[in-house]
């Protein structure tokens, strides 16, 4: 058996984990945080609950917390940064903060940032919780750089089930303790520099519909206007939906710079005629 | 098909219609290709000579028989394959018969269909009937006339009983006349929903609750598409039917759904049954408006598939997709 589903993601991905209880989520933590540490990464870990609990669980599930964390590549944290002191959750604040985190650990030298995000405070009463599918969708945009990856833990005992659909829809891809071993992320998006443009590998469906929403929107909306000509890069994208293929054209018919779509299958080019409602699709050629 | 009741004006006078609605749906009795060709060429007539424009959507010989009649004013007139626009009759009204129809907003359409051919079988059947219906109902208050030729001899009794109750107007050895049984489009159309056949033992069965299960349909869907021998384009093709289904059952209803994969008679047969309720009969066959996020779902699949049937039971609703295999080769 190759690499586990944990030991599998890199840098780009955003993944929700949702776990029925604490042994779940100490078996993949454990896994997440080493593999964290032979990718020469620093690793951050946002959470309500106080660091030294947090250490114990670490230290307890395999990994070198406390030499991890003396050494400052090992770091916790309050999730959204700084703002829950005041019980008031700030998406954009927060979304800010992931960029000076990501580049203040590449100046220190990391090749990236490994994040852990436990979301359990978003079930109680702070003030804006109820942001926090939004803030899932938007903090996409931060991912697409390649410099950051992040596990959301999201207890299942403690959300509503619907509520939980829609935040992992907000993911480009979903874990959960049921995922098959071969298991892989369903999508990856990563911005492309030269053609400037956006790069979707994987598959897209309502399982991350909203996820591909707000990453089209920030892609488009940043080369907006630029006169530059964008690409949408779909080439490795193995399977889209109607609703992607809608977002898809929605997004290249959206700015006013030149955006096109390359590497798109013949299926693919023919969904987005069905979906374009071309005027007279099907009748004599 | 001889009803008595019904008054009866010469064919090429205007055929009767009711006050304030412009729309014409004519079954057409034909007995022999002298027949068909009269008829058709006189109802091609009547647009040529409006100067309106005419689509001709039948078989590819049928059509070729219209050809000859219309001589040089043939080219004057659109002609589709229905062989291959119609060969899921699920998609005829949003992809020939509406298309054509926007695609000249604001003019008077004529469009022979011939939608219903001996060589239909049984498993099509209700999906071509309901279609006719369907017609009747999409195309309320619309500006358009549409003739759909019945080869009477070839078709049994029940079928032809089908065609007196989804056209208003017949026409037969150049007579029209309304029809008698003509009734309510959607409650017609619902006549022809019927229980669909058992799947056989050896179908597989994969049962599938909530989004984050789609990828899982579709690693069912797919293996089962390829080992039935379909080539890869046709595989895409599925997959992108079979998604939306079961994107609806996760989407838009609370139970968990089932994916049922068999083959007969030379076609991949997908079924998906769940526990919701498709509320507008019309859903899948008229395009929702534009720019609406939501509808299309049924529309793309009855375009990708080369039979879709419907079947509407008190604990939810079963859509099972037909797609042709390639012929052995020898």
């Amino acid at each position: 058996m190759g690499p586990s589903v944990i030991e599998r993601l890199r840098p780009g991905d955003h993944v929700c984990w949702a776990f029925d209880d604490d042994g779940q989520r100490l078996a993949a933590l454990g896994e997440y945080v080493n593999a964290g540490v032979r990718a020469d990464q620093k690793i951050i870990y946002f959470s309500d609950t106080p660091p030294d609990i947090l250490l114990g669980e670490l230290q307890n599930s395999g990994v070198d917390a406390r030499r991890l964390a003396d050494s400052g590549r090992l770091q916790f944290g309050l999730l959204p940064i700084g703002r829950l002191h005041q019980r008031m959750f700030d998406p954009v604040a927060v979304i800010d903060a992931w960029r000076q985190e990501i580049d203040a650990a590449r100046s220190d030298g990391f090749s990236s940032l490994r994040v852990i995000g436990d979301m359990a405070w978003a079930s109680g009463p702070t003030a804006g919780a109820d942001r926090v599918q939004w803030y899932e969708a938007q903090v996409n945009r931060v991912f697409t750089s390649g410099h950051v990856m992040a596990l959301c833990l999201y207890d299942r005992r403690l959300f509503d089930s619907g509520r939980l659909v829609r935040i992992a829809a907000a993911h480009p891809a979903s874990i959960d303790p049921t995922t098959n071993w071969a298991w892989r992320p369903l999508l990856r998006m990563e911005r492309t520099g030269r053609p400037p443009g956006l790069r979707l590998i994987g598959e897209a469906d309502a399982s991350n519909r909203e996820a591909l929403a707000a990453t089209l929107a920030e892609v488009t909306g940043d080369l907006s206007g630029a006169g530059t000509q964008m690409t949408l890069d779909v080439a490795g994208l193995r399977f889209a939906d109607a609703a992607a293929a809608r977002l898809l054209m929605t997004a290249a018919g959206s700015t006013s710079s030149d955006v096109r779509i390359t590497g798109c299958s013949v299926s693919l080019g023919k969904l987005m005629r069905l979906v374009g409602g071309e005027p007279y699709a099907g009748a004599p050629a | 098909m001889t009803s008595t009741s019904a008054s009866e004006t010469p064919a090429g006078a205007q055929a009767p219609a009711p006050a304030g609605d412009r729309f014409e749906h004519t079954g057409l009795f034909y007995r022999d290709e002298e027949q068909y060709a009269t008829g058709c060429s006189a109802f091609l007539g009547r647009a040529l000579a409006c100067g309106d424009p005419a689509l001709v959507a039948v078989p590819e010989g049928n059509g070729e028989l219209i050809r000859a009649r219309l001589g040089a004013e043939g080219d004057l007139v659109a002609f589709a394959d229905m062989t291959r626009a119609g060969r899921n009759p699920g998609r005829i009204l949003p992809s020939v018969l509406l298309a054509f129809a926007d695609a000249h907003a604001g003019r008077r359409v004529w469009v022979i269909g011939e939608p219903i051919r001996p060589d239909r079988g049984a498993v099509e059947y209700p999906a071509c009937a309901r279609h006719e219906a369907l017609i009747n109902a999409a195309f309320a208050g619309r500006d358009a006339a549409i003739l759909c030729p019945y080869d009477a001899p070839a078709l049994d009794a029940e079928a032809l009983a089908d065609v007196e109750r989804t056209h208003p107007l017949l026409e037969e050895s150049g007579r029209a006349r309304a029809s008698a049984t003509y009734g309510d489009p959607i409650e017609t159309a619902a006549s022809f929903d019927r229980p669909l056949p058992v799947p056989p033992a050896t179908a597989e069965r994969y049962p599938f609750l909530g989004v984050g299960a789609l990828p899982g349909v579709r690693d069912f869907a797919i293996a089962r598409a390829q080992a039935g021998g379909l080539d890869e384009e046709r595989v895409a093709e599925l997959l992108i039917a079979v998604n939306e289904l079961a994107t609806n059952t996760a989407e838009y209803t609370t139970g968990p759904g089932t994916l049922t994969v068999w083959a007969e008679d030379g076609m991949l047969v997908y079924q998906i049954d769940d526990t919701g309720h498709i509320a507008d009969p019309l859903t899948g066959h008229v395009p929702p408006p534009a720019g609406a996020s939501r509808g299309r779902g049924l529309l793309i699949v009855n375009e990708l598939a080369d039979l879709v049937r419907v079947h509407r039971g008190p604990a939810g609703t079963s859509i099972r997709l037909h797609f042709q295999l390639p012929a052995p080769t020898a």
